[in-house]
């Protein structure tokens, strides 16, 4: 394509993204701008305050949480000689195949009331339900994404750099404090946002074991959908004090991180190190104890959904019963999701080559506004987005309530930038001389594109986009403000069998999530030759 | 017949001219080598001549035809790029064929297409492999063989051996030689190798600062620089304050005899009085460098058993007056 063509690219993604994204979210907030009177009843009442106090600590207490088990677990198991590294780091990639959501409804079965460890452990003052319980499985969920993040920039570094440090007389301690942990900054900061903005946006787990814990996502929830004395308004509010959080933290980031771009590609692999014999039991211990618990809920879901279930109780035998409940009510549902999923996943695919493309080679203003824009879809919570595509999209004169094209708009919106960003480590990995060859060959720039940039790029947009796809599978904080009964999808329902206590057709359920998104991680490996969960 | 010509060809980046106003007339089935040291505008102007770089301004012909506005897929230029750049996605054959099938070739044709220029350069049998198993030198041909067999009006070639080691460098371009000459294909060769320039050459461009400073045969660009950068640049080259006002000597090394103290020295003969001031062997022969009393120094070749010379030891250099170079002190062109 050639200089014109870029630019219209850039133009409709530019388009897609005000129409989708800019445009709701401003027709939100001039909204409640122009409605102080919300705004001092949002900060008179302690019922609004409150979600708001917890919101903030629960945000920040799961980024402190997740930062102090992820970056340890990622020295030990990157640096260090432990046995099990393997399983660590598989278990790991496992816990963020499914959504929190799935994590905390397997936690109840475990340790909630009839739990089967709280009765088979005689626990009476201990229960998961509650702050405390909200703020372990959020923990348990997200530590996994520091954990890797942080151990992939750890094998960027050349270890050529640490041993300089060494030779110049810095012991182990000091090389890490001077060297080491300097140069992780930029990646465990980046963690700490994707932590921050996720669990400040998670709808389903405080909603589910939080006994009543009011968070903004649950209050703008609340006031969006109840029937009597809700307030479309104070919705709007409660959605817009989110995403002013998640920019707060977005530029808190930036702060941190300013000037503190480290290009390093280390071709070394540093051998690991040794570790005393007791420090390596408590390291091995403190390993497998933090992963195991991180993808227990995948275990838990798997081996309950082929139990019978009398409501929130397991019976104890094994059998197929919820299997068959849910192919005969839900399969219209499960079918109905992979078609938004993957509808929006193609989108995403072909759209995020091409802006990733635009991206990295014709920077422009365009690209820049493009990027930023990014960046702001990758912190806006679900919940603010599905408010604002309701508010905007759903009337005259593109009346988009109630149906499939405004979920897979969400999805879109709302999981593009990994896809994105993936290609577009693709595309800047890709040598610019190999695509003057092939127009130096007399093949046109289109022809260049598709016959060799996509070809090359497509790995690392298709390990970006499955992310995406496996995100969007599970989505709930934006599905639960944009469905109808006609557009519900599996976290819809799981959501709801839970909260009706059908424990048994939500495991299966649950199960089903699980087993598509490792059926497509095999397919993609099988095709590429390459894990596609690279960090 | 010219094949290729610049006229006042520029190329502006930001505030930096790196190609300057360059005139150039490159003869049909020549191989014309530009050289230079790193950043001197070489690459840039071999970049402007395929069309991956929009001029800032003049003209580019090829015969005839203006082609300075065409983009490089309407050029028909083939081009060797010095990480090979090959599709790493196709087999070698598919490779070769890319730009074949651009051009709405198809079947038996391209198949032997194909065939004839994966045997041209002796990979006949490896059509069906992936780059990714070719050696570094398999791929440079490989690379050659795709830009061949479309017959380009001209072939550009970009530093194409800087990533091989040296005994290979020296008989790929020996082949590299061959291969263009019997194609009878136009060239045109970046490198900043001066050896690899003098012996690959029909006639060499050598560029400083986005100017060409000279464009000579190889004898002449190295018996006659047009420049006293250029002396520097091409061989090895020791500069003294000359006898006549105003002038610069070049000396070359196998041009400074080392001499007893006190010969007489045979007429025409600069004769430079000095001290052994240190010697790097070379393995077949010696560089000896000699101070004078000015302070200057001069290299000189030297065949003799190593250990000859000692630092601090008394010589006479003799340097026959023909083979002196002179340059203007000031502006460093070549006086006659």
């Amino acid at each position: 394509m050639n200089g014109r063509g870029w630019r219209l690219v850039g133009w409709i993604a530019l388009l897609f993204l005000a129409l989708f994204l800019v445009y709701p979210v401003l027709r939100l907030s001039l909204g409640a701008l122009a409605s102080p009177g919300l705004w001092r009843e949002f900060f008179q009442r302690s019922y609004y305050t409150g979600a708001l106090a917890n919101s903030l600590w629960l945000s920040a207490a799961t980024t402190l949480g997740s930062l102090l088990v992820g970056v340890p677990l990622a020295l030990l198991v990157t640096r260090y000689q432990l046995p099990f590294r393997g399983l660590v780091r598989a278990l790991a990639v496992l816990s963020l195949l499914s959504p929190p959501f799935i994590g905390a409804y397997a936690w109840v079965t475990l340790l909630g009331r009839s739990g089967v460890l709280t009765s088979l452990l005689g626990l009476t003052s201990f229960s998961i339900y509650g702050p405390p319980g909200v703020l372990l499985v959020l923990v348990l969920h997200h530590f996994a994404y520091v954990f890797l993040l942080t151990s992939a920039a750890l094998t960027r570094i050349d270890p050529a750099v640490e041993e300089a440090a060494q030779t110049l007389g810095s012991s182990p301690w000091r090389r890490l404090r001077t060297v080491t942990l300097p140069l992780l900054l930029p990646a465990i900061a980046a963690s700490g946002l994707l932590v921050f903005t996720s669990s400040l946006a998670d709808f389903g787990t405080p909603m589910l074991i939080g006994e009543g814990m009011r968070t903004l996502p649950i209050v703008a929830y609340n006031e969006f959908l109840s029937e009597v004395g809700g307030n479309a308004g104070l919705a709007t509010v409660s959605s817009l004090l989110m995403l002013l959080i998640a920019l707060i933290a977005l530029g808190l980031q930036a702060w941190l991180l300013r000037g503190r771009s480290y290009a390093m590609q280390s071709l070394r692999k540093p051998s690991p190190a040794k570790l005393s014999p007791e420090v390596q039991v408590i390291g091995t211990g403190f390993a497998l104890l933090v992963s195991i618990a991180s993808a227990l809920p995948q275990g838990v879901i798997l081996v309950t959904s082929f139990m019978r279930a009398r409501g929130p109780r397991f019976t104890g035998e094994f059998g197929l019963q919820n299997y068959r409940l849910m192919f005969d009510r839900m399969g219209e549902t499960v079918g109905r999701t992979l078609l938004y999923a993957t509808s929006a996943t193609l989108v995403m695919l072909v759209g995020g080559m091409l802006v990733a493309y635009l991206l990295v080679r014709r920077t422009s203003g365009l690209s820049r506004s493009l990027d930023g824009l990014l960046v702001l879809a990758q912190i806006l919570p679900g919940t603010v987005l599905g408010l604002g595509l309701i508010a905007t999209w759903g009337r005259q004169p593109l009346p988009l309530a109630g149906t499939g094209t405004i979920l897979v708009l969400a999805y879109i919106i709302r999981r593009i930038a990994y896809t994105v960003r993936s290609a577009a480590a693709g595309v800047s990995q890709l040598s610019p001389a190999v695509e003057e060859a092939s127009l130096a060959l007399g093949a046109g720039p289109v022809r260049t594109f598709w016959r060799i940039t996509v070809p090359l790029i497509l790995p690392a947009a298709l390990s970006g986009a499955i992310v995406s796809w496996i995100t969007a599978l599970g989505e709930l904080s934006s599905t639960i403000m944009l469905y109808t009964g006609r557009t519900a999808t599996i976290s819809i329902l799981i959501y709801n069998q839970v909260l009706t206590d059908s424990f048994g057709t939500a495991a299966a359920l649950g199960t089903t999530l699980i087993a598509l998104t490792l059926l497509a991680l095999w397919l993609l490996r099988r095709w590429s030759g390459e894990d596609p969960i690279r960090f | 017949m010219q094949a290729v010509r610049a006229i006042g060809l520029s190329k502006q980046f930001g505030t930096t001219r790196a190609v300057d106003r360059v005139d150039l007339a490159i003869a049909q089935g020549e191989l014309f080598t530009l050289l230079g040291p790193s950043g001197c505008g070489k690459t840039t102007l071999l970049r402007l001549l395929a069309g991956l770089e929009e001029p800032s301004g003049g003209e580019i012909r090829f015969g005839e035809t203006r082609v300075d506005n065409r983009p490089v897929y309407q050029r028909n230029v083939g081009m060797v790029f010095q990480s090979y750049a090959l599709f790493p996605h196709m087999s070698v054959a598919e490779n070769v064929a890319y730009g074949l099938r651009a051009r709405g070739i198809q079947g038996k044709e391209l198949r032997d297409q194909v065939a004839e220029a994966l045997a041209s350069v002796g990979l006949a049998d490896h059509g069906e492999r992936t780059p990714g198993q070719l050696s570094g030198g398999q791929q440079q041909r490989v690379a050659l063989a795709r830009a061949l067999v479309t017959r380009p009006a001209l072939l550009l070639m970009d530093e194409p051996f800087s990533n091989l080691d040296a005994r290979l460098r020296i008989a790929m371009r020996m082949e590299v030689r061959r291969i263009v000459k019997e194609a009878g294909i136009t060239t045109v060769y970046v490198t900043h190798d001066q050896e690899e320039a003098l012996a690959i050459s029909d006639r060499i461009g050598v560029m400083q600062a986005g100017r060409l400073i000279q464009v000579d045969g190889p004898v002449a660009i190295y018996r006659s620089p047009a420049h006293q950068s250029v002396a520097a640049f091409v061989g090895s080259c020791s500069f003294l304050t000359g006898d006549a006002p105003g002038i610069t000597l070049g000396i070359r090394p196998e041009h400074a005899r080392i001499r007893p103290v006190g010969e007489a020295a045979p007429p025409d003969t600069l004769l430079l009085e000095g001290e052994v001031a240190g010697v790097t062997y070379l393995g077949a022969a010696s560089h000896v460098l000699v101070r004078v009393p000015s302070g200057e120094t001069v290299t000189a070749l030297s065949l003799d058993e190593p250990g000859s010379y000692q630092p601090g030891s008394p010589v006479r250099l003799h340097v026959p007056r023909s083979a002196l170079l002179r340059f203007d002190a000031q502006t460093g062109e070549a006086v006659r």
